[in-house]
């Protein structure tokens, strides 16, 4: 699982130190940040999006804001990954604006699986993994986002409140509704 | 089908959450490294012409201590007066002096303007652009120069500066006409969102046809696109 130097308990001082230097400026600290976070960010609109080629020109959109927007950022208010992860949600709503009619049929892009030396165990790992990916791209988009965002990202529901711009409860609530249908889709996929 | 219990419908959200942790995830291409490399490489151009630009040099010594529009009615105040006492002190002979060395410097400008958009040096064709900026109502060979610049120079920040140092001259119908003839040719992200952000300034109905087409690009950048449909919808 790919954890983020979301919470207080880990050291964020050195983002935050880089984004400063960006409002201040110097752009070229950037860089630093891109590399830290491109894969993070693809993967997140990955498993939201389920489209790859969408997902770079996400990750585009988040670097073009935090270039744009560079002189809002306050190192004080939180962690510069939670500031971030507030413009991937918005370039996710942006998204789903502009591809309004496509919503919850979410295109299941084909991934090569990487195979491990049990040809029996590639084939029931590759079948899950499919399963997965249709169940999730039957979830609507807000549900795809809190789940992801709750568990692939490790982040505590109290940054994802703040990230999506809504309460605790909210966050919880939605959390189990997405794991529910979740089951519910996976369950029907294996019937097929 | 057999009913789960709480217990099993635990243990099967957590595989699936597990499924969903170590779904794959494709490497991102070296296109998008590129895209962002290109984008920082334009930020920093920006950031370079802005800190050039008087106007941010002469920010700090206009910090308000008040309103905006108190600030501009004693800076106009002060420039009218000072117009005034200057002209009335200088004498006669002196002022068609005056008057004959601007016109000169003028055209002294003009011709080194031109001039040096023609330089293959793309840092020397920008500094010429800049040099319009200093020429009070340019005439036609001038925004004739600047058009073609902003139509055809290989560069991009060229292309860049010249939709901005057009845009100052909006006013005239035969700069707005190129202006939105432009948005159809420019393939850059950058100089379609700076004209985009022009043509908002313009409130230029004309231009959403020309940002339709350019909408309808399926190569179009995700930004851009997002930008220029903003921009058609509020311009309608």
């Amino acid at each position: 699982m790919c954890v983020l130097p979301l919470s207080k308990k880990q050291p964020m001082s050195s983002d935050n130190e880089l984004m400063s230097r960006v409002k201040d400026g110097d752009l070229d600290k950037l860089t630093v940040l891109y590399e830290r976070y491109n894969r993070v960010l693809f993967g997140f609109f990955f498993k939201t999006t389920l489209d790859a080629q969408a997902s770079e020109d996400l990750v585009h959109t988040v670097f073009f804001k935090i270039i744009k927007y560079r002189e809002r950022y306050k190192a004080e208010e939180g962690p510069f990954a939670a500031w971030m992860f507030q413009i991937a949600h918005n370039a996710n709503i942006d998204y789903y604006h502009s591809h309004k009619h496509a919503r919850n049929e979410a295109r299941v892009e084909e991934v090569e699986i990487r195979g491990g030396d049990d040809p029996d165990e590639d084939l029931l790992k590759k079948e899950k993994t499919r399963r997965v990916r249709e169940a999730l791209a039957c979830l609507t988009e807000t549900q795809r986002e809190v789940l992801i965002l709750s568990r692939y990202q490790g982040m505590t529901y109290e940054e994802i409140a703040k990230i999506l711009n809504c309460r605790v409860g909210t966050i919880k609530a939605r959390v189990f509704r997405a794991l529910e249908r979740l089951r519910c889709v996976y369950r029907g996929l294996e019937g097929t | 089908m057999k009913k789960q219990t709480t217990a099993e419908r635990l243990a099967e959200s957590e595989s699936l959450l597990r499924a969903v942790d170590e779904m794959d995830v494709p490497e991102p291409s070296a296109e998008m490294h590129r895209k962002f490399q290109a984008m920082l490489d334009e930020a920093k151009t920006a950031r370079f012409l802005e800190e050039r630009s008087p106007v941010r040099r002469l920010r700090p010594y206009l910090r308000p201590h008040f309103g905006l529009v108190p600030r501009l009615a004693t800076a106009l105040g002060l420039l009218v007066v000072g117009w005034f006492l200057g002209y009335q002190v200088t004498p006669r002979p002196e002022r068609a002096r005056i008057d004959r060395l601007a016109s000169e410097v003028r055209e002294m400008k003009t011709t080194v303007m031109l001039a040096k958009l023609q330089n293959p040096v793309a840092a020397e064709r920008m500094k010429a652009v800049g040099f319009t900026a200093d020429l009070p109502g340019p005439d036609d060979a001038v925004l004739d120069a600047l058009i073609q610049t902003m139509d055809k120079d290989p560069n991009v920040n060229v292309r860049l500066v010249s939709v901005e140092a057009l845009a100052r001259y909006a006013e005239n119908p035969k700069v707005r006409e190129a202006l939105v003839q432009a948005i159809v040719g420019q393939e850059s992200p950058l100089v379609q969102l700076a004209l985009a952000e022009v043509m908002l300034a313009l409130n230029e109905k004309r231009a959403v046809e020309p940002f339709r087409k350019v909408i309808a690009d399926p190569r179009l950048d995700y930004a851009v696109k997002s930008k220029l449909e903003s921009a058609v919808r509020l311009l309608l």
